[in-house]
């Protein structure tokens, strides 16, 4: 019973193992400074935004041990359509993601570039259009630098957008970095709503959820109406 | 039967139905994890919280142990880019807080002071308004937060410092703790006791908990109604992270 009990142990640890191995395989390579196509003083701004402000580093070579520092974020409630508090709503696919380290060289954030598939709020000021490309930022994320060596900047309990999927996304302008934060996002499969934020999955589990697990399509039209 | 019999039958009805209803809330309350208790915070095979008070631990290449102040935690802005925080007596100060809501999160404070006997740590935590810096490691600072793009985070806790402890003075490792920490707030709403109670139970161990009930600090999201101090099974979790 013993040497059953340690057998699935190993392989149920050995699978993590393999699990976290291609998470990090997979892990992008920082963007070598010729490559960047952003303007270098918007480059510059965005890494400023992201110092860490300490006397301490938040890069932490993967695979995580103790005795790194990581951060733990909590959000506030919001409504399930928090229309109000976003400039910019969007139906968009992650179609890439890109760490860069921060100007302190003590962080990391991440660019996600989003290909638009339905506008239904934008600002004035920017082309939000179907097939127009945004940038989203963010901090932390998972790197591999120059040498080979893997860091990460942990942010335990964000919601962090993957490459290949598609969101509705609530989203706000930042001037200066011209890129987008995002105040929300839900998971679309199979053109339904998955609830991705504390406070929808309680609604969604408590069956106080209107939008959750319904088509993207109601949403929308609610939203369209209130723009 | 007499009208005072039937009176006093009423009032025996009235007592026996008290002794079933409301006794029960006077014994030890029954904590479920994941109902009314948080899960323990637990980050490679380490809790995620400070050490007892008393305890040695070796930080900065030597061995250090809090002294009576228990957790000092300092408010602080946040330093201009490339800087580090911005303390009082450290070139800064504490303007990103009205006074109103540092009393808030005072109170939040002077909360887990309260339990510090009941939650086995035995740890006070202590307002100063100088730096930190130098009198690390065993504090906590307070600043806004900065982040733009952290979009409708309440507040973030980092984790700042870990060290070894020694636990029976055999010169040995026992396990980790955290030693520093930096709490970053960005709420300015009435809820900032709840909200500092909180992050607090971050430093002493404890997790979100988003299917537990309102009874709990570690509920989220936060809303109102979360309690102001920790409840009888916060208490009883921080206990097992602190024997």
């Amino acid at each position: 019973m013993l040497r059953r009990s340690v057998s699935f142990l190993c392989v149920a640890s050995s699978l993590l193992l393999a699990q976290q191995n291609s998470q990090d395989n997979g892990a992008p390579s920082l963007l070598a400074p010729e490559a960047d196509t952003v303007k270098q003083y918007v480059r510059e701004a965005r890494s400023k935004a992201f110092d860490v402000r300490a006397s301490f580093s938040m890069l932490e070579p993967v695979p995580g041990r103790v005795g790194n520092p990581f951060v733990i974020v909590d959000f506030k409630e919001q409504p399930e359509l928090p229309h109000e508090e976003a400039d910019t709503i969007v139906i968009g696919e992650v179609t890439r993601v890109q760490p860069f380290l921060s100007s302190d060289r003590k962080g990391l954030y991440n660019e996600y570039m989003v290909k638009i598939l339905d506008s239904i709020k934008a600002r004035a000021s920017e082309v939000i259009v179907p097939g127009y490309t945004l940038t989203l930022v963010r901090q932390g994320g998972t790197a591999r630098l120059p040498d080979g060596r893997l860091v990460k900047h942990n942010i335990m309990h964000d919601v962090t957008p993957a490459v290949g999927q598609q969101y509705l996304m609530f989203l706000k302008y930042l001037p200066g970095l011209e890129a987008f934060a995002y105040n929300k996002l839900w998971l679309i499969q199979e053109g339904k709503l998955k609830a991705l934020y504390t406070d929808d999955l309680n609604r969604a589990r408590n069956g106080q959820s209107k939008y959750a697990d319904q088509p993207v399509s109601e949403a929308s039209s609610v939203l369209k109406i209130q723009r | 039967m007499s009208r005072t019999n039937r009176i006093y039958r009423r009032i025996a009805t009235v007592q026996i139905c008290s002794m079933l209803f409301l006794a029960p809330q006077s014994v030890a309350q029954t904590c479920t994890e994941g109902t009314n208790q948080p899960p323990r915070f637990i980050v490679s095979g380490s809790y995620v919280a400070f050490p007892k008070y008393g305890t040695r631990a070796w930080f900065g290449g030597q061995w250090v142990t809090m002294d009576s102040s228990g957790v000092r935690y300092v408010y602080c802005d946040a330093g201009p880019s490339g800087q580090s925080l911005y303390c009082p007596t450290n070139g800064g100060g504490d303007y990103g807080f009205t006074g109103t809501q540092k009393s808030a999160m005072n109170t939040g404070f002077a909360n887990w002071t309260s339990a510090k006997t009941a939650n086995g740590s035995n740890l006070s935590f202590t307002q100063v308004t100088t730096s930190v810096y130098g009198l690390s490691p065993f504090a906590i600072e307070i600043r806004r937060m900065l982040d733009v793009t952290m979009g409708t985070a309440a507040a973030r806790v980092i984790t700042s410092g870990w060290a070894s402890m020694d636990y029976n003075n055999d010169g040995t490792h026992d396990e980790y703790r955290i030693v520093d920490a930096i709490i970053e707030v960005a709420y300015s709403t009435s809820l900032m006791t709840e909200m500092m109670v909180h992050e607090v139970g971050h430093v002493m161990g404890l997790e979100n908990c988003a299917g537990c009930n309102s009874t709990t600090i570690m509920k989220v999201p936060l809303l109102s109604g979360n309690p102001q101090a920790p409840s009888a099974c916060d208490t009883t979790q921080v206990l097992t992270m602190f024997p």
